[in-house]
């Protein structure tokens, strides 16, 4: 510590400090609790995303299917109430193979509910928002009786902004 | 001018001490809490809501006091308020029930054993009833929670639950032939 040589004094173990240390180091003090303080205002509060899309993937599927089959004689539009879809979201629904012959993918039903269940059309008429979650499962599609081939059941499920 | 002080003086150890203090109750002052968040619980709440079959789960969170209706849960705390929305189907929240069978059959007692009498299923659709027309009357007043959410889905065959509406919200109920599902919930 710098201070006064205490050469002379009786006792050579008392130090001493300048006021004009303490108060940089004071000063400092403060400005690095500023900071710290400044930085714990920006901490996100953010929510978690809800996450929707696999309880709505079970609903449907379990609305669509009759004994694991989606018979593609009724529409999807008539086979999910709104009790099946989620309140408050929209949901696009649809049912796809893939065909071996084309290698292309082809689009069994398809439907989109807005977000009171009400059936609006089989495309989404006003595109997508950034907060889309998606959920698929395989499905058995059923043309007819005894005619089984393996499909996918997809579902968008949003929130309009 | 002799501006100096002593470093061996115990009084500069007692200052030294108080300013720490003070500085270290500062600095907790700044550190804020989030609101709780009341999309992960709802998250929880769907996961068995709206599942096709009956199911349970627990999800711990850090709010100290709550208020839910038939759809809407809010949790506080010191750091804010949050809300949410379930998507499937309407909660009954047992610490809106009068008795303790509701939240008994939410802890896993079969629904005969907690409610007796010739139907056991009519007894508990009447209870959830009681219970979701009593949140609907708090709707607003926080309560105190233990910091766990527990859901139970529970389905009953042959009666349902069909409740009445005014212009402020649910009325009265009735119990009807159908099938109900019934999402109890503790906070």
């Amino acid at each position: 510590m710098v201070g006064r040589r205490s050469s002379l004094s009786p006792s050579n173990t008392r130090g001493q400090a300048e006021p004009n240390v303490a108060l940089i180091a004071i000063a400092f003090l403060v400005i690095a609790l500023g900071l710290f303080a400044g930085y714990h205002q920006g901490i996100s509060q953010d929510q978690a995303d809800r996450a929707v899309a696999s309880p709505t993937l079970d609903n449907v599927y379990n609305g669509a299917t009759d004994t694991g089959r989606f018979e593609t004689t009724t529409a999807l539009s008539d086979l999910l109430e709104p009790s099946d879809l989620p309140r408050g979201h929209a949901v696009y629904v649809t049912v796809t193979y893939l065909d071996t012959d084309t290698g292309n993918i082809q689009t069994v039903d398809q439907a989109y509910f807005d977000e009171d269940g009400r059936y609006m059309g089989r495309e989404v008429d006003n595109g997508y928002p950034n907060n889309v979650q998606n959920a698929s499962r395989p499905i058995a599609i059923s043309p007819s009786e005894g005619d089984d081939h393996g499909g996918r059941l997809t579902v968008r499920v949003w929130k309009n902004q | 001018m002799d501006f100096e002080a002593p470093m061996d003086a115990w009084i500069v150890y007692v200052g030294v001490a108080t300013v720490a203090g003070a500085v270290l109750g500062v600095s907790f002052g700044f550190s804020p809490i989030p609101p709780p968040d009341a999309n992960a619980a709802t998250n929880a709440i769907d996961s068995v809501g709206g599942s096709t079959v009956s199911g349970s789960t627990t999800y711990e969170h850090d709010a100290e006091s709550f208020w839910l209706d038939r759809q809407q849960l809010a949790l506080r705390n010191e750091g804010g308020t949050a809300k949410a929305t379930i998507a499937f189907g309407t909660m009954t929240g047992v610490h809106y029930a009068d008795s303790d069978r509701l939240a008994d059959v939410l802890y896993g007692t079969p629904i005969d054993e907690a409610f007796s009498g010739e139907n056991p299923d009519r007894a508990f659709l009447r209870a959830v009833g009681e219970a979701q027309l009593q949140a609907a009357g708090d709707r607003g007043e926080w309560k105190a929670t233990e910091g766990k959410i527990r859901v139970r889905k529970v389905v009953i065959d042959g009666n349902a639950l069909a409740f009445t509406t005014d212009n402020q919200g649910i009325d009265d109920y009735d119990i009807t032939d159908g099938r109900e599902e019934v999402i109890l919930v503790a906070v």
